[in-house]
């Protein structure tokens, strides 16, 4: 077989076998890529680390995401509730969608450990509430006891002692308002809950949805957006250098090389291939 | 039968659904068609019985054997939507379309225009604040230009041996261009994390090999 029938017509096959060991490598040789942190990043951190520190307003973190999403979105999720954990800013989780609740449990049960957290008193999960993203975020600029009489477990939302002890009442005690969402649930909270009651909003989306979040990033509707496996990877590097967090298994860290691996592999494979055409067209 | 016995049962399940669905990338295989057709079966069933215990259960059960008998109203409205399968009142789905499309747009349209269009318009102007320092001034003049010869573009009204709008259209596909190439790469980021995501999981919950 000839150079240029190899380079544009290579089974398949073998670029997913190719791929997979790609990905695989970096994992059994646990290589982890911590790269440079981007203003965007970082300006979410900042919020968190200053802002909130400072006024004592709580952080709501609304898991809008299902399993698809969870690779990227995770290691994000888990990253904020570190930070807050870790500063001991009341942290609230709740979902717009059902599935986002088991994945906002699991996620916090994993993690609580690291600080000694009690329900309850650090950290409280609302659960999801039924109506769409209009309804409910409107309804919580209004009264978050209206629209989640009771939490995940069943408690009175209201007499649970980190919503009494910081007077969490509505959107007005919220400092920071973060959306993770593999779809548009951000516009929601743009448009409900920043135009509505001026809470300061911030995202985490995966790749695909990536560059649809510039726009309000550059008009500061958003104080700061995490964009797929990379952020998660630098708030991980964040948390690691700050002394935050203890965990040796950072995910999107070690996924980060995997990914780097991969894109290398795109290369080599897009120059195989336009070789191959210019061969062929110098052919005829 | 212990919690850790019924997780590993689960993690197993689980890596045989991962591997029949990633068979499917040799060819198609009765594997591969198992596995789908679980995963769409398992994902109705999952939403309605979330739907069940979140919605139903606490919003309309819970109240009316509190004697709460307001919410037969909307329950009646929404029920509406199942009379698009009888013919004679099938109309009738007109009623809660209405009442959703109606609310929806009296309370979404002015917060939508403020937060996606006027916020955006007036984060796009060039005032004195665009030129704080060199670069960001650079950077703001390439962008207001870049919004103007993307619009147009899109302005397929014009005469086609318009010379201006040739130029500034041509120009505007690369903006567009740039904006496609980005999206482009971030999707393939996105994509190669599902990988790694199940990779993680057949190599750490599955396999134990790395931790």
């Amino acid at each position: 077989m000839k150079i240029k029938e190899i380079f544009t017509s290579l089974d398949r096959r073998i670029i997913y076998l190719l791929l997979l060991f790609a990905v695989i490598i970096p994992f059994l040789f646990n290589v982890e890529e911590s790269p440079k942190t981007l203003p965007d990043t970082k300006n979410v951190f900042d919020f968190i680390e200053d802002t909130l520190t400072n006024n004592g307003k709580a952080l709501l973190i609304s898991v809008d995401y299902d399993p698809q999403a969870e690779p990227e979105l995770t290691p994000m999720l888990e990253s904020l509730i570190r930070h807050a954990l870790y500063k001991k800013i009341p942290l609230m989780l709740m979902a717009l969608y059902p599935q986002g609740v088991g994945l906002a449990l699991r996620s916090v049960e994993h993690v609580k450990k690291e600080y000694n957290a009690a329900y309850g008193r650090d950290y409280v999960l609302l659960g999801w509430a039924p109506g769409g993203p209009m309804v409910v975020i409107l309804g919580l600029g209004d009264s978050i006891g209206k629209v989640f009489k009771t939490d995940y477990y069943g408690n009175l939302v209201d007499t649970l002692p980190m919503m009494k002890n910081h007077f969490i009442k509505n959107l007005k005690q919220v400092g920071l308002a973060i959306s993770l969402t593999a779809g548009s649930a951000y516009g929601a909270w743009i448009v409900y809950a920043h135009s509505g009651f001026n809470t300061p909003i911030a995202t985490g989306v995966t790749g695909v949805v990536g560059t649809q979040i510039y726009p309000y990033l550059q008009s500061r509707q958003l104080v700061g957006g995490l964009i797929g496996l990379r952020s998660g990877a630098e708030y991980e590097r964040i948390l690691k250098e700050k002394g935050y967090s203890k965990t040796k298994f950072r995910p999107a860290s070690r996924g980060m090389a995997s990914q780097t691996f991969a894109h290398i592999l795109f290369f080599i494979f897009i120059a195989m291939a336009n070789i191959g055409l210019i061969i062929k067209r110098r052919e005829k | 039968m212990s919690a850790q016995i019924i997780h590993t049962i689960w993690i197993w399940i689980a890596a045989f659904f991962t591997l029949a669905i990633f068979s499917f990338l040799y060819k198609d295989n009765p594997f591969y068609r198992i596995a789908e057709h679980i995963f769409v079966g398992v994902s109705a069933a999952y939403g309605l019985i979330i739907t069940y215990y979140n919605a139903f259960l606490p919003y309309v059960y819970t109240p009316l054997i509190k004697g709460d008998f307001i919410v037969i109203i909307p329950v009646l409205i929404g029920l509406l939507f199942f009379a698009r399968f009888i013919p004679k009142i099938s109309w009738l789905v007109r009623i809660p379309i209405v009442v959703a499309m109606g609310w929806g747009a009296g309370v979404g349209l002015p917060r939508t225009f403020q937060q996606n269009i006027f916020e955006q318009l007036k984060a796009s102007i060039l005032t004195v604040n665009s030129f704080p320092n060199v670069w960001q001034g650079i950077f703001n003049i390439i962008m207001f230009a870049g919004i103007i010869l993307t619009l147009s573009y899109f302005f397929f009204s014009r005469k086609e041996n318009n010379k201006v709008f040739n130029t500034t259209s041509k120009i505007g596909t690369i903006f567009i261009m740039v904006s496609f190439g980005a999206t482009f790469g971030y999707t393939v980021m996105a994509r190669v994390s599902l990988l790694i995501g199940r990779i993680l999981f057949l190599l750490r919950d599955w396999l134990g090999i790395i931790h």
